[in-house]
């Protein structure tokens, strides 16, 4: 089966010389279809830069970035507006819904963005908001919404055009541990049910023990890997997950 | 470091904010526009002509310029609080960093005063050339080309204008400045938040539409019918209801653009698009209202400008070019033969005597010389509300009596039917001022009504006659009778005012060159001998009054609806980016949903579109029901206009309107362009 998303020895220099900085410092990993990742690290670990650039924000100094075997540092105008919309979907930690449109609006945004049939589209519309339970929410507006309703909201927007690989930046930020469970559940549920591949950037390690997979970055390269092992249960992964974060705490000279 | 700061900014800003330069410069040019009356050519020809009315119109020019300052005030302000508010995280971030508020005062006044200066070195030699394109096209139009251009570049407005453009700079810094330091550091930094979004009831927005419209629709009904303008109540009322209908129509129009939004239809983003215009429609209706009335008081000074323009033909081709009085010198031969002599004979086609005189009575018995009780009841019969004392002071009991003859001579030479009156028929003179009656004085006439003259029984019959019998102001005659020769002659003994009046010969001269062949001619006179002893009138006096209230009346009026115009395109154009900044953050999340450059920009120039065409489509049905109720109310007694005369007109106003608003939107349009690209580039917050 071929990955998703490749990623090839991606660097990331910011600065010249002495003051140079290694934001990323040659990562490379690959995500398979209806995988759920998940990535960890301390601010500064270089999280941000990763996920920056693996939405096309910004250029890698060396490295390549495939996404379906295309590689997006070869994009370059409309057509990097188009991968962002249509081969990738978006959960941000604010939510980012545009707060005069109705929740229904907000949902289809993406679809009048970039098109697509608008049969598949009623459909997915249906299903989403069924699966999500926001059918009652769909004519409010955001300010009439609860932090939980406006992520599932988004959720169902980042899903509308059935993205390739849905980018989560930290989805349970902003929300309550009884919301973020809500929502880590949904977006489990759509991972396996539906088989969408989740690259998710998170601090919460309630949130992260919903992956099948943890990689930690510290210093711009990759730390420390997990796996969730077949037949482990979220409570055992979410342990495994406490210690490497205690090793990442302590810092390396105390630890390693 | 820190003039550098300024001068990069500066630099900047002017290159960023088009708006707010051209507004600066369009303010500069309408303050000197006004302050250059005194020196443009027409007006110094009409000094020399009707210099006392000229003194009053230059007395106004200093209303007119406190005027200017107050409505450019408004514009001032509006393009540098957009210009400020753009600018508002940047002063934060000036203040975090240390900067005393003091010197930050110090920077933007800096700032201010340089984009001033620019302004001032780009807007003054632009006003100029302004003033030169408008004195030279006047004199075209007018036909004076001939006493030589004088440049209009007059010091004393130069300076006024940059006094009065300082003025209203530095007062609209100063309240800005000060709103900016009552801020808070983190207000500034942070962008101001989206306002909150009431949702309101659909019905109660319902409800506010169609009571504007039945608002706008009664006022239209009373002004059109006439009934607004009976009484200064009424007209009051009218506009009273017009206002509150322009306003409800702004404050109900969400339901429609709601209504159209949630009906989703095609096209990128156009959800997001009309969800846009709804917010404007909301937050901004009482802007909108405001501007779409702007606007229309624009429309209005600007058609009545031109239409004041084109209604008055200086070119009559009824008039009589000269009148001479006090011949005591001799005969009408006698000055003909005197005209001949300083050569000036072959100019006039005619040279002809008009007497006029007054019954002679016995006694003083001036009542019953005339008995016209038929006519007056005839004429009560037809309108009884016509007002009498406008109708009868002329005939009286002592009317003015005109020789047939003499009155029939002047006519063929001015291309006029004769008036045929046989033995026993009287015939009716009114001055044109006086003639608004005319059809219900030819409804008179054609019954024949009896009259008595002198003791003599008359008939009166034909037409009511108007057309001018001198030149301009020997003598305010309202009305007279026309009278055969024969009863003339007995009925004034002899004893009549004499004027020989002359029409110049039609082929020897154009339209254009009019004016300078009154002039050559009075020229002429005036060095000769028999100029000096004989009083004469040159239609010329009379062209110069009429050429006053035109250029006058035109100047100011079309100035006024530039002025407006120009107001209340800023406060839109301002309006709207403002309100774009303000939604910043929305289109950053469709930036990050992947909306490319060229998408925000369709839906941000379709969002433009609606914004300005939304007042502007309010003010185009309003003007065409004003310009109906103008017609009604004002136009109908004074220009039997037929269609193809307005048409030209309206065409003009269209496109003057047309063009303006389009280089707004354009400027607008480009603006908006340049602000979204500053948010192309998606960015994580941490």
């Amino acid at each position: 089966m071929d990955p998703v998303l490749r990623i090839e020895s991606l660097k990331k220099y910011y600065g010249k010389g002495d003051s140079q900085t290694k934001a990323i410092d040659g990562i490379s990993f690959e995500v398979m279809p209806g995988e759920f990742l998940g990535i960890m690290g301390a601010s500064g670990s270089g999280k941000s830069t990763l996920l920056n650039c693996i939405a096309a924000v910004i250029k890698p100094t060396s490295g390549s970035i495939e996404m379906n075997g295309k590689d997006i540092g070869k994009l370059s105008g409309s057509k990097i507006a188009n991968y962002r919309g249509r081969e990738m979907g978006y959960l941000f930690q604010n939510f980012e819904l545009i707060d005069n449109l109705t929740g229904k609006e907000n949902i289809l945004l993406p679809v009048s963005l970039h098109g697509g049939s608008e049969k598949e589209g009623t459909e997915r519309f249906e299903r989403l908001t069924e699966y999500l339970e926001i059918k009652e929410i769909l004519n409010k507006f955001p300010t009439q919404m609860s932090g939980g309703e406006k992520q599932r909201i988004a959720a169902a927007r980042a899903l509308i055009l059935n993205p390739g690989l849905i980018l989560c930046d930290e989805p349970t930020g902003a929300l309550d541990s009884k919301n973020a469970k809500a929502l880590m559940t949904k977006l489990s549920g759509l991972n396996q049910d539906e088989e969408a591949t989740i690259l998710m950037v998170t601090h919460d390690s309630n949130a992260a023990s919903f992956c099948s997979r943890i990689m930690f970055i510290q210093d711009g390269t990759l730390f420390h890997e997990l796996r969730k092992e077949d037949g482990e249960n979220r409570e055992a992964f979410y342990d495994r997950i406490l210690k490497v974060l205690a090793q990442l705490g302590g810092g390396t000279a105390n630890v390693l | 470091m820190f003039f550098k700061l300024v001068f990069r900014n500066s630099l900047r800003s002017h290159k960023e904010n088009a708006l707010f330069m051209s507004s600066l410069v369009i303010s500069i040019i309408a303050f000197y526009v006004v302050l250059s009356l005194k020196s443009q050519d027409v007006m110094r020809y009409l000094q020399s002509l009707e210099s006392d009315a000229i003194r009053k119109l230059f007395a106004m020019i200093g209303v007119l310029y406190g005027f200017t300052l107050f409505i450019i005030f408004a514009l001032v302000y509006f393009a540098s609080k957009y210009q400020i508010e753009r600018r508002s995280h940047e002063f934060g971030v000036y203040i975090m960093m240390g900067m005393k508020r003091t010197k930050l005062l110090l920077l933007l006044l800096l700032e201010d005063i340089s984009s001033s200066a620019l302004a001032l070195v780009i807007g003054l030699p632009v006003s100029v050339l302004i003033t030169e394109v408008i004195s030279l096209v006047t004199v075209k139009m007018v036909g004076i080309g001939f006493m030589g251009h004088q440049t209009t570049l007059s010091w004393n407005a130069v300076l006024l204008t940059a006094a009065g453009f300082t003025a209203v700079k530095l007062a609209s810094f100063l309240i800005l400045s000060f709103k900016l330091l009552r801020k808070e550091v983190g207000t500034l930094l942070t962008d101001a938040p989206d306002n909150v979004r009431k949702k309101g009831y659909p019905v109660v927005q319902a409800v506010m539409l169609v009571l504007g419209v039945v608002c706008l629709v009664f006022a239209y009904k009373r002004g059109i019918s006439g009934s607004a303008w009976e009484q200064i109540q009424a007209m009051r009322d009218t506009v009273i209801l017009g206002l509150l209908g322009t306003i409800l129509l702004f404050r109900g129009m969400r339901f429609v653009i709601d209504l159209i939004a949630r009906k989703a239809p095609s096209g990128k983003l156009s959800v997001f698009t009309f969800r846009q215009i709804e917010d404007t429609v909301i937050f901004k209706s009482g802007t909108m209202a405001i501007c779409s009335l702007l606007i229309l008081t624009a429309s209005a000074c600007l058609a009545a400008g031109i239409g004041t323009f084109a209604s008055y033909d200086l070119y009559d081709t009824k008039r009589v070019d000269y009148t001479f009085t006090n011949i005591f010198l001799g005969t009408e031969e006698d000055l003909i033969a005197k005209i001949g002599e300083i050569g000036l004979s072959d100019k006039f086609s005619y040279l002809g005597e008009l007497r006029l005189g007054h019954p002679k009575i016995v006694g003083d018995d001036f009542d019953s010389a005339f008995d016209g009780k038929e006519y007056e009841e005839l004429l009560d019969a037809l309108d009884p509300k016509f007002e009498k004392h406008m109708q009868y002071q002329f005939m009286g009991g002592y009317p003015f009596l005109i020789r047939l003859s003499d009155f029939n001579s002047l006519m063929t030479a001015m291309g006029e039917e004769p008036l045929l009156l046989r033995d026993g028929e009287l015939g009716l003179y009114r001055s044109s001022d006086f003639a608004a009656s005319e059809d219900l004085d030819n409804q008179v006439l054609a019954q024949k009504p009896h009259v008595t003259l002198a003791g003599k029984e008359f008939v009166m019959t034909g037409t009511m006659q108007s057309a001018p019998i001198v030149t301009d102001s020997f003598i305010t005659l309202s009305g007279a009778l026309i009278v055969p020769d024969a009863d003339y002659d007995a009925f004034t003994c002899g004893d009549s005012e004499v004027y020989i009046n002359g029409i110049l010969d039609r082929t020897k001269y154009t339209r254009s060159s009019m004016v300078e062949t009154y002039t050559k001619i009075n020229e002429t006179l005036d060095r000769s001998d028999f100029g000096k002893v004989m009083d004469y009138e040159s239609y010329l006096q009379n062209m110069g009054r009429q050429l006053f209230y035109l250029v006058a009346a035109s100047y100011i009026t079309i100035y006024l609806a530039l002025i407006f115009l120009v107001v209340a395109n800023t406060i839109l154009g301002v309006q709207f980016l403002m309100g774009q900044k303000r939604s910043s953050r929305r289109y950053k999340t469709l930036v990050k949903l992947g909306a490319d450059h060229k998408t925000l920009y369709k839906s941000s120039k379709k969002q433009i579109n609606w914004y300005f065409g939304l007042p502007i489509a309010v003010t185009a049905a309003s003007t065409y029901f004003a310009a109906r109720a103008l017609f009604t109310g004002i136009l109908s007694s004074r220009t039997k206009t037929n269609l193809s005369d307005i048409i030209p007109i309206v065409l003009i106003v269209v496109v003057v309107f047309c063009l303006v608003e389009c280089v707004y939107m354009h400027i607008v349009k480009r603006s908006s362009s340049r602000f979204l690209e500053t948010l192309m580039t998606p960015e994580r917050e941490e």
